[in-house]
């Protein structure tokens, strides 16, 4: 057993360290959860449980990076602990759900701590070094993924579930308090540095407009783009123009 | 000194290094701060590696692609693809200024997304996971494998598509546009579109609530209801806002960050957020 919850504990910290992979495996429960049952020996009933605890997450769409559940814990940590424990596929899908939830403690603390990391390398871009990069980009998240993803697999096969239910519960409550906080907070950092890129001071209307679209009208994403869309062909069409008469 | 110059060409090498950084490391270190930033910059070091010589040269290069990105990772491809073509035009002289790659950047990641959401993760992931779970609850256990191919080629072969297709557009585009009139008109109108979209955003990403809740005679106050009825999402606005005066004035970003984990922490257990 030890060796198979070593196992499940470095798929579930390496599962989302490719993009492409991302995609294929990490974010359907029912690929993850079919290979976390091959590791453990038990393709076929792992392949009857992730079709089982897919069907709970068939319409999840993942945006921004914000989930309703933590593709890891849902997705290999789940399973896994079902597997184990000879859980009926039924059964499963509400360990699932439960865990898929509570691990969104981890994948909080996984995108906070990886600001950090963003730093760190914004001082190798300050020296023009594309060198190290990579140390950034994977290998620091890496080693993150393996105390929020990999020790709590490794302990949910090794002990069981309940296990880690406790464990999650015994953590501070103002720590997830905290990080969440952040988290709702770290945002407006982007969005800043994002005006700050686009800025110009002529064209501050147009920043009120999208605010006015979204917030107010509540268009999607696509519908503020055409809307932007409009604006630039009229200012294509009536600012610049008038502007280029001015110089003849 | 005068060595003569030389027309600097991303080889097909370069564009394949490109892609497959692109779809390995985007979101590998995916923060709340910047999203895919560092993982853009990544992918497009063999460009810049190519393209620019000097330390300064690349540095002005990288911090260009550490900038907040965020994009749905397949059509959205199309934006690396594009903004290969506008480096390349820039190391060779051409008027391609930083506001009109990150324009071209942030105009195109907010309708790619949105694109590639709906139609990868509403369409094809559904259409192709009602098929295969079926037929694994029917008891065939090679579902997963067929899921997995017929995914797997759906992600890079749009990816790749539109990848290709965004340095093809970049060329051809900017091949025509010589006149820096015509530039200074094209980087306004994108403007125009980022300045929107980042309006936009403010509501869609930064959400900022407040839990507090007053009671006063049994009858309870929720504050956050209020504040909401001034403006939508007014706490979002207050902090962008005032993040984005705080970079204008130079305050770094590093300050700024450890400002928000003071403020989150103490914010947190005193109840506000």
């Amino acid at each position: 057993m030890f060796v198979q919850a070593l196992l499940v504990a470095l798929f579930a910290s390496v599962v989302g360290l490719c993009e492409a992979g991302a995609w294929v495996i990490q974010m359907q429960p029912f690929i993850a959860e079919s290979i976390t049952g091959l590791l453990l020996g038990e393709w076929e009933t792992g392949v009857l449980i992730a079709a089982t605890i897919q069907l709970i997450y068939m319409g999840q769409v993942q945006v921004g990076g914000v989930s309703a559940y933590s593709f890891n814990f849902a997705g290999v940590i789940a399973p896994a602990v079902a597997i184990v424990s000879n859980m009926e596929p039924e059964v499963a899908t509400t360990v699932a759900v439960a865990i898929g939830t509570l691990g969104l403690v981890s994948d909080n603390i996984w995108m906070s701590v990886n600001a950090v990391f963003v730093h760190m390398a914004d001082k190798y871009v300050e020296k023009g070094e594309t060198k190290y990069l990579w140390v950034f980009n994977w290998i620091m998240p890496w080693i993150v993924n393996l105390v929020v993803y990999g020790l709590p697999a490794f302990l949910a096969v090794y002990f069981g579930a309940e296990y880690l239910e406790g464990f999650m519960a015994s953590l501070p409550d103002w720590i997830d308090k905290a990080l969440t906080a952040i988290g709702t907070l770290l945002p407006a950092l982007g969005i800043g540095m994002m005006f700050k890129v686009v800025y110009n001071k002529k064209l501050v209307a147009f920043a009120i407009l999208g605010y006015i679209a979204a917030g107010y009208l509540g268009l999607p994403t696509i519908g503020t783009a055409l809307l932007a869309l409009v604006c630039a062909l009229l200012y294509w069409n009536l600012v610049s123009n008038k502007n280029k008469e001015e110089v003849k | 000194m005068s060595e003569k110059v030389v027309e600097k060409k991303l080889t097909k090498s370069d564009l394949r290094k490109v892609f497959f950084l692109w779809e390995t490391g985007t979101e590998t270190c995916l923060s709340y701060e910047r999203l895919m930033s560092l993982g853009f910059c990544v992918s497009m070091a063999p460009v810049i590696n190519r393209l620019y010589d000097t330390k300064e040269e690349r540095a002005e290069a990288m911090k260009r692609h550490m900038v907040f990105f965020n994009t749905e990772n397949n059509w959205g491809a199309f934006i690396p693809g594009i903004v290969c073509s506008m480096e390349e035009d820039r190391a060779n002289g051409k008027p391609v200024s930083d506001e009109l790659i990150n324009g071209v950047k942030i105009g195109l990641m907010g309708p790619l997304a949105g694109i590639g959401d709906t139609v990868t993760q509403g369409l094809v992931k559904v259409v192709l996971l009602a098929i295969t779970v079926n037929m694994a609850l029917a008891g065939n256990s090679f579902a997963p494998v067929i899921y997995f191919v017929a995914y797997l080629a759906y992600i890079l072969g749009v990816g790749y598509f539109t990848f290709t297709q965004g340095y093809r557009v970049g060329k051809s585009i900017l091949d025509k546009i010589t006149d820096s009139a015509i530039i200074q008109k094209v980087t306004e109108c994108l403007s125009v579109v980022g300045m929107m979209i980042a309006g936009s955003m403010i509501c869609t990403n930064v959400e900022i609530i407040t839990p507090l809740v007053i009671e006063t005679n049994g009858s309870e106050v929720v504050i956050n209801d209020i504040v909401s009825s001034i403006a939508p999402n007014l706490l979002g606005v207050v902090a962008t806002v005032g993040v984005f005066m705080a970079l204008r004035k130079g305050v770094s970003v590093f300050k700024i960050v450890i400002a928000f984990v003071i403020i989150g922490l103490i914010c947190s257990l005193v109840g506000i957020l």
